[in-house]
């Protein structure tokens, strides 16, 4: 297989996991990222993850107002806005398919928040240029999820003794 | 304790698209920006710098021909391609109805009047819902009917514009599904089923 196709084959499953990310649901995120490459090569635009992620997120909100799948409502700033990047002491991996459940109670801007910190190496600034969102407002998105997250998995693991 | 931030990592880097899928969207690349990664649009701008040359304009007519018989064969194919990926989903329908003109009224989002086409009687098949999709990033409609063996079809409608210019009423195998593409009161048609076994 040729360097290019294979670059392209990385590109589009990093566009593939950023749209589940936003909608975790299979087939809505083949459809955004359908969309999103089709509108990119249309446009001549760069075939690169920045502008893919864009082309995605912006097909998503227009599929929300369309759709009124959920509002993404602003939120406060506050919380400490400093240990998004604090280590913790957890050391092992969730499940799978609990993971997904827990993934799945977050809102779309958590678990959107989350993936570009935790799976995408995104700092918070970047990530807040890229969302549009100040950087404390993508800090408390992310302890938010991770708490959620870790909430839901700790009664998961209560409940199955 | 779970360590978040690398479970998230490790169950996002174990999902990939199908293969299919991204031959799918390769294919999409190809066809609109060619092999040589620059977009068909701006090499045909730098093509007409060079069209003042009567031998060039014969070469520029016989390659436009050749481009337009080739583009006619990538957008049927890429259509068929998206609707047989749609109609292997086999998601379940969104929206409960027996006929086109209730699923219609539910389905106020699509850009045209879902309608009972032409092409297809009746009293063969009993429609049985529908839900959103799209067609090379239009909105569509999935309708999905059974006819009187049981055997399910799902049947894609989405308005015409420009892209499906090429497209001419067709049958086309992909894989195990067969689709037929037809167009009927500015309306994009394609049935899909699969092949019996």
């Amino acid at each position: 297989m040729p360097c290019a196709s294979v670059a392209l084959r990385d590109l589009l499953n990093q566009g593939y996991r950023y749209a589940l990310a936003l909608c975790h649901d299979e087939s809505r995120a083949q459809d955004l990222l359908q969309e999103a490459w089709l509108a990119l090569l249309q446009a001549n635009g760069p075939q690169e993850k920045g502008y893919l992620f864009r082309a995605i997120r912006s097909r998503y909100l227009n599929l929300i107002k369309r759709e009124q799948l959920v509002v993404m409502v602003p939120l406060e700033e506050g919380l400490d806005a400093e240990d998004a990047g604090e280590k913790h002491e957890w050391d092992t991996l969730a499940d799978m398919q609990e993971l997904a459940q827990a993934l799945d109670k977050l809102r779309p801007v958590e678990r959107e928040a989350l993936y570009l910190y935790a799976a995408e190496g995104y700092t918070a600034e970047e990530i807040s240029r890229h969302m549009d969102q100040p950087r404390g407002t993508v800090l408390s998105l992310i302890q938010r999820a991770r708490a959620k997250m870790k909430r839901w998995l700790k009664l998961q693991e209560v409940k199955h003794g | 304790m779970v360590d978040i931030d690398q479970s998230v990592k490790v169950y996002y880097e174990q999902v990939e698209l199908s293969e299919a899928q991204q031959q799918l969207l390769l294919a999409m690349r190809k066809d609109v920006v060619g092999s040589s990664g620059i977009c068909k649009a701006s090499l045909r701008k730098r093509a007409s710098i060079f069209s003042v040359a009567a031998a060039a304009s014969v070469m520029l007519v016989i390659t436009l021909l050749v481009f337009r018989y080739s583009g006619e064969l990538v957008i049927s194919e890429r259509v068929a391609q998206e609707i047989a990926m749609n109609h292997n989903k086999a998601l379940a329908v969104e929206y409960q109805g027996d006929n086109y003109q209730v699923l219609s009224l539910d389905m106020d989002k699509l850009d045209f009047n879902l309608q009972a086409p032409q092409k297809i009687v009746d009293d063969v098949f009993t429609v049985t819902g529908a839900r959103y999709c799209s067609i090379q990033g239009k909105i569509a409609a999935q309708v999905k009917l059974t006819d009187k063996k049981g055997r399910i079809y799902t049947l894609y409608q989405t308005r015409l514009s420009k892209e499906f210019d090429a497209i001419k009423n067709s049958s086309v195998q992909h894989a195990d599904v067969r689709i037929r593409l037809w167009k009927e009161s500015a309306i994009l048609y394609g049935l899909a089923v699969e092949n019996e076994q």
